[in-house]
């Protein structure tokens, strides 16, 4: 599939008006808030079509984390971009890092967590803070640079079933 | 609700007790087994001598860590007393090699050093006599409940108001108090209504904690980062490893990346963080703990004007932190990804003036574009994995929201 194709198949739509020239980058980053709002990403005429095709790579190869996805974590659970395959077993989370980065999610409630990395499935070891009580803690990753894609790096999070989140206010602990 | 705990934004926790002779958990270590663990515990005293505590340099340290109050554990559940009592003999001036009361040393380095006093006392005593639960000596508690008219339960109330009295009045004006183990017994058992009446008659300017029933002044969840803010002023108190006190098994230290992102993640969610740390037996501190109490001070330094003197900002701006000036003319933007491209602000392009990293001013590139800017971020913008930039706007950017 050509870039036209590739970005189709994700609804994507092309304006014949003039307006900022994104590049891949910044395309990337309003693709995921447009599927996180479930809207339209509609690219404008300015934008090259070599940033555009590098756009479309990404889209393609990270496919899986696009296609039939909807929104995913409120920054109050995950400070970054999110989405969440449709029936709530798959998380995945970007990270428009270049160098080594923690990565921590509050709250999963799953006991399972298999994290990886796409598109290939690398595991990625969690670390974790452990809550106690009631609350699960919070699931801290560890990226290290060769990790990283210089695009956007995108983590799966798979529990094995519908992911569950803590939604509480965090209260005092009354047994150790 | 005193103006400065809000505004204060880190605080420091202070496991400090007879528990770290030999690095057990603090109290809890015996309460599965009082017949086989309560002895071996309790012995450790004999072996506590803070014989290097020196609570000026832990003020300091506070301080450096950009601190604004601390709270020391006076007394943990099992009711050995870090203070002089006259109410019992369990403390470590009369029984441990020390001899010395710790409290007021520490009061007077905190003042000393601008610092606001915060004491932990807890309510329960699981070495006093007279204490009763439904959940620790359950037959007991049924007999005197029931059986006995109630007369250790009462006794037991006085000594504790005797010895929260000896910490409220020995050592000047205490600023925050943290109450503790308030779950044993129901709220009208302790008469919380009453104690919360008295505390607020005599100390007015002491602030406390929530673990006094229901009549507590702010939430304090523990170990769990709230993911719903709590709707009253709040504190989150989190260990820098995974214990409270000093236990040398676990080296499960987080880092100070992850700690400025815990402490920037609670600022933007309107809350305190209180950042515990476990002194030895000999009152030294981990060179682990003390590193990233350091670092964490850089940053907040560093970024003082997006920590404090600022509010919570509610809004799909910005996939990071955020926190907003009182006059709401900037947005402060916590970028927690290490990166050299552009990162989008989601907020109307004609209403920004300029945009700096908050930590020097130096103005950070970006551009307009309608509903949105993009700000030029580079790797060395950041300190500990965040980098925090304000942006500047025309006008109160809420008459927009």
């Amino acid at each position: 599939m050509n870039a036209e194709q590739i970005l189709a198949s994700f609804a994507v739509e092309f304006s014949r008006e003039e307006g900022t020239a994104y590049n891949c980058d910044q395309l990337v980053r309003m693709f995921i808030r447009s599927r996180r709002k479930c809207e339209k990403l509609v690219i404008p005429a300015s934008c090259k079509k070599e940033e555009i095709g590098r756009f479309a790579k990404f889209a393609d190869k990270y496919r899986r984390a696009f296609e039939g996805t909807v929104k995913g974590l409120d920054t109050d659970w995950f400070a970054g971009e999110s989405l969440m395959s449709s029936d709530g077993e798959e998380l995945f989370l970007f990270i428009f890092a270049c160098s080594d980065t923690p990565v921590m999610v509050k709250g999963i409630k799953n006991k399972k967590k298999t994290v990886s990395l796409l598109p290939d499935g690398r595991p990625v070891s969690p670390g974790s803070s452990p809550g106690l009580g009631e609350g699960p803690g919070s699931l801290w990753m560890f990226l290290k640079k060769g990790d990283l894609d210089p695009i956007c790096t995108v983590i799966s999070i798979k529990c094995g079933d519908a992911i569950e989140l803590y939604t509480g206010t965090g209260a005092p602990i009354t047994q150790n | 609700m005193q103006p400065w705990f809000p505004e204060a934004k880190l605080g420091i926790f202070i496991h400090y007790g007879i528990y770290s002779v030999k690095g057990t958990a603090e109290s809890w270590y015996f309460r599965s087994s009082r017949l086989t663990k309560y002895r071996p515990y309790m012995k450790q005293i004999k072996g506590f001598t803070a014989k290097n505590y020196d609570p000026e340099y832990w003020a300091k340290l506070f301080k450096d860590a950009g601190a604004e109050y601390a709270v020391l554990t006076t007394k943990h559940h099992d009711g050995a007393a870090l203070f002089d009592t006259k109410f019992s003999d369990l403390s470590v001036v009369k029984k441990s090699p020390a001899e010395r009361d710790i409290v007021g040393p520490y009061c007077e380095s905190l003042r000393k050093n601008g610092l606001k006093v915060g004491l932990y006392f807890t309510q329960c005593d699981w070495s006093a006599k007279d204490y009763t639960a439904k959940t620790w000596r359950p037959v007991k508690y049924f007999i005197d409940t029931y059986l006995l008219n109630k007369k250790h339960w009462k006794r037991f109330k006085e000594f504790h108001r005797s010895q929260l009295g000896e910490i409220l009045t020995n050592y000047g004006k205490i600023d925050l108090l943290w109450f503790d183990g308030d779950w044993e017994r129901s709220q009208a058992d302790w008469d919380m209504k009453g104690l919360k009446q008295w505390l607020t008659e005599n100390f007015p300017e002491t602030v406390i904690n929530s673990r006094i029933g229901s009549y507590g002044d702010y939430a304090t969840p523990e170990q769990q980062m709230p993911t719903v803010r709590p709707d009253i002023p709040w504190e989150y108190c989190m260990t820098i490893n995974n214990s409270w006190g000093y236990q040398p098994r676990d080296k499960n230290f987080k880092t100070p990346e992850q700690i400025v992102r815990i402490f920037s993640e609670i600022v933007s969610m309107g809350g305190n963080l209180l950042l515990d740390i476990g002194p030895k037996e000999d009152g030294t501190i981990l060179p682990e703990q003390e590193n990233v109490l350091r670092r964490l001070g850089e940053f907040i330094r560093a970024n003082e004007k997006a920590v404090r003197g600022t509010d919570t900002f509610d809004g799909d701006v910005f996939s990071g932190g955020r926190t907003l000036s009182r006059d709401g003319k900037t947005l402060y933007c916590f970028s927690y990804e290490v990166t050299d491209k552009t990162v989008p602000v989601f907020v109307p392009g004609d209403r920004v003036t300029q945009v700096v990293l908050t930590r020097d001013g130096k103005a950070l590139p970006f551009t307009k574009d309608g509903d949105k800017i993009w700000v030029k971020l580079s790797p060395e913008d950041y300190i500990y994995g965040t980098a925090v930039f304000s942006v500047s706007f025309d006008k109160d950017i809420r008459e927009e929201n």
